[in-house]
């Protein structure tokens, strides 16, 4: 399914699922059901290229993130990486390939240690795999600090005292202690000011062609996504619904809820956004313990169709350069098939008369 | 100038801080931490320099000085009076020091320690071991402290040690689910999944990510279970579950020998009273004192 793969394919997801069980009970937990917060994701990532995963909150992006990292035990499906299965390896037979993947979280001030300093935050994984002795470790953590753009002296500072730009680096240079070659990124920007953002995008950009680095770029905001990926994954309630090459997918979304994804984001010209026709999504997304039957979108799908998209499941089919799990897509591309206004919801008009 | 560069020309201006030496910081400008810091301070200087401070021996009795009305109060010779035996109420205060120090200290330790533990492990296993562990602790809570050092005192036997013991017990509990709750805050924090993610190994995530950020409320309640150690234990002295030797110089012990003499010589109770009334508080200010120095909610309000 790869489109604009430039190299072999060093992370392969092959129908992962993760479910968190919900347990209730006083003294003795019963086993309730599930959460499927990720069910039955395929995805390959080639070396060198950065794939981005988007979808709304809750869809399960983060979990396959830590999922890779084996941060969560997979329920089902297979992890492999660079041609060998970690799915279920033990933490020790973990450990050599903790070298190679690493990650990078999206809250700055919660994913360091408020009572380490910095030197130490960044030398641990140094230390933890024993690969530097001390005063090397300290060269290596200096020299870390650099190329995230931080200023040597920081070496003995604590977290506190950095601002959230400044922290996410120090997350970024933990994550390259190592040295890894796949660098799993947890809507690392979502969390800091639009001015920031682009510093860190730049600087993960930068380090990307610095060190060959493959990234699996997790985020909700499009913007930042188009920017930065190769290829685009598009994540509805579990399951992967489409993935295109980046520009492709802006340009030629195929699946309903890409679509409506894409026409959320506001126009920046007064004219052509009152001008043009959004194609929303009504309600609230399912709750992942009880997903919808069949097509997963089929609740909120503005294009939606008499039972098929009830009854069957679209399984993710290559279409038009793209791969996607819509039953009507070619019917929707073509658009043969109109957006249906589905009865308007009670709406509250919050400016009404004003 | 970049943005990154003007950041960090401005937090060079002052030194690295750590969060424990800016709680230490925070803590001796609260004055009333310092004023429980100078009667601690009094309280240990009393039971380590018992020896020098003391001009009579704690045992010595001098039935001379009861002639004429029992428990003469306050002279020059004896500043606190003496009591019923003529033994010098003042040398027995300070003595008293010492055992209500010692037995604070142990009791806590030994609550500290096995609480620590069993809260830990409770926490960062979870699972089943996790509610064995807690709905142990519910037993042990359920019962009301005190009744329950009484109990445990009387099994194993009137005495110091016991007493020490005992209060420890009854303190385990509480020190387990504190610390319990705290590890179970941190565990899912995103630096802890960060060190699992770089392959730290478990145990030492325990010691080195979790623990030294959950330890704080346990030591606020350690410095408060101080103070209530040292009430229990004149308390167990009290009811005769003390030193069995009459003439240990143990404050509860002493108040239960004075009970008698309460309308004659009101000062034999008094005087051990006020002296666990200022070890109690000291701790309690201190302890205060802690948690709003490492409480982060409060923190930039002094």
């Amino acid at each position: 399914m790869s489109a604009a793969a430039p190299g072999e394919p060093l992370l392969q997801l092959e129908d992962l699922k993760v479910y968190f069980p919900v347990k209730s009970g006083i003294v003795l937990d019963r086993h309730v059901g599930d959460v499927r917060a990720v069910d039955g994701v395929s995805l390959t990532i080639a070396r060198g290229e950065t794939l981005g995963l988007v979808g709304e909150s809750g869809c399960g992006k983060s979990t396959i993130g830590r999922a890779i990292l084996r941060l969560y035990e997979p329920t089902a499906g297979r992890i492999v990486f660079d041609g060998r299965d970690i799915t279920h390896l033990g933490e020790r037979e973990l450990r050599p390939l903790r070298r190679r993947i690493q990650m990078v979280f999206q809250d700055p001030f919660a994913s360091l240690n408020p009572r380490h300093s910095v030197g130490r935050i960044v030398g641990e994984p140094l230390r933890v795999h024993g690969l530097a002795s001390r005063s090397e470790a300290t060269r290596r953590v200096r020299e870390l600090l650099a190329l995230v753009g931080l200023p040597p002296d920081a070496v003995g500072r604590y977290p506190h005292e950095f601002s959230g730009g400044q922290r996410q680096r120090i997350g970024v240079a933990r994550a390259l202690a190592l040295n890894p070659e796949l660098l799993v990124c947890d809507e690392p920007v979502s969390a800091l000011d639009v001015s920031i953002q682009a510093q860190i995008v730049n600087l993960m950009e930068r380090l990307q062609e610095e060190l060959g680095l493959t990234y699996l770029f997790i985020a909700h905001d499009l913007a930042v996504v188009r920017h930065i990926s190769n290829r685009i994954a598009v994540m509805y309630l579990g399951r992967i619904v489409e993935v295109a090459p980046a520009d492709d997918l802006y340009d030629n979304p195929l699946h309903p809820y890409t679509i409506t994804l894409l026409s959320a984001i506001p126009i920046p010209d007064p004219e052509i956004e009152r001008g043009r026709a959004a194609i929303r999504v009504e309600g609230d997304l399912p709750s992942p313990a009880d997903p919808p039957a069949a097509c997963r979108f089929h609740t909120r799908c503005p294009f939606v169709q008499p039972t098929r998209c009830a009854d069957e499941e679209p399984m993710l089919r290559p279409l038009d350069g793209h791969v996607v799990a819509c039953h009507y897509a070619e019917d929707v591309q073509a658009g043969r098939i109109e957006p249906a206004t589905r009865a308007p919801a009670p709406s509250f008009e919050p400016y009404a008369g004003a | 100038m970049s943005v990154t560069e003007l950041e960090s020309a401005e937090i060079q201006f002052d030194h690295p801080s750590g969060l424990w030496s800016d709680a230490w910081r925070r803590l001796v400008r609260n004055p009333a931490a310092i004023l429980g810091f100078v009667l601690v301070g009094l309280f240990v200087f009393t039971a380590l320099f018992a020896g020098l401070i003391a001009p009579y021996d704690p045992r010595e009795q001098n039935l001379e000085l009861l002639q004429g009305s029992c428990c003469p109060g306050p002279s020059a010779e004896h500043w606190f009076g003496v009591d019923d035996l003529g033994r010098d109420q003042f040398s027995r205060v300070v003595y008293g020091a010492r055992f209500s120090l010692l037995i604070g200290v142990v009791a806590v330790t030994v609550g500290v320690t096995f609480g620590l533990l069993l809260g830990a492990i409770s926490g960062f296993l979870g699972g089943k071991t996790d509610t064995l562990i807690m709905r142990l602790m519910d037993i042990m809570l359920s019962i009301p402290g005190l009744l329950m050092a009484i109990g445990i005192a009387a099994m194993l036997g009137p005495g110091l040690l016991s007493i020490m013991i005992a209060i420890g017990v009854v303190n385990i509990p509480i020190f387990a689910r504190l610390l319990r709750g705290s590890v179970l805050g941190q565990k899912g924090n995103d630096f802890v999944l960060a060190a699992r993610a770089v392959g730290v190994p478990r145990r030492t995530i325990l010691v080195s990510h979790i623990l030294p950020n959950s330890i704080s409320p346990v030591i606020v309640a350690g410095t408060l279970a101080l103070a209530t150690a040292i009430i229990d234990a004149a308390g167990l002295g009290f009811l005769g579950l003390g030193p069995q030797d009459p003439s240990t110089p143990e404050w509860g012990t002493m108040l239960t020998g004075t009970v008698r003499y309460l309308q004659t010589a009101p000062h034999l109770a008094i005087i051990p009273g006020l002296a666990i009334v200022i070890s109690v508080l000291g701790f309690n200010l201190i302890g205060d004192g802690l948690r709003e120095a490492l409480d982060p909610k409060l923190r930039g309000r002094t």
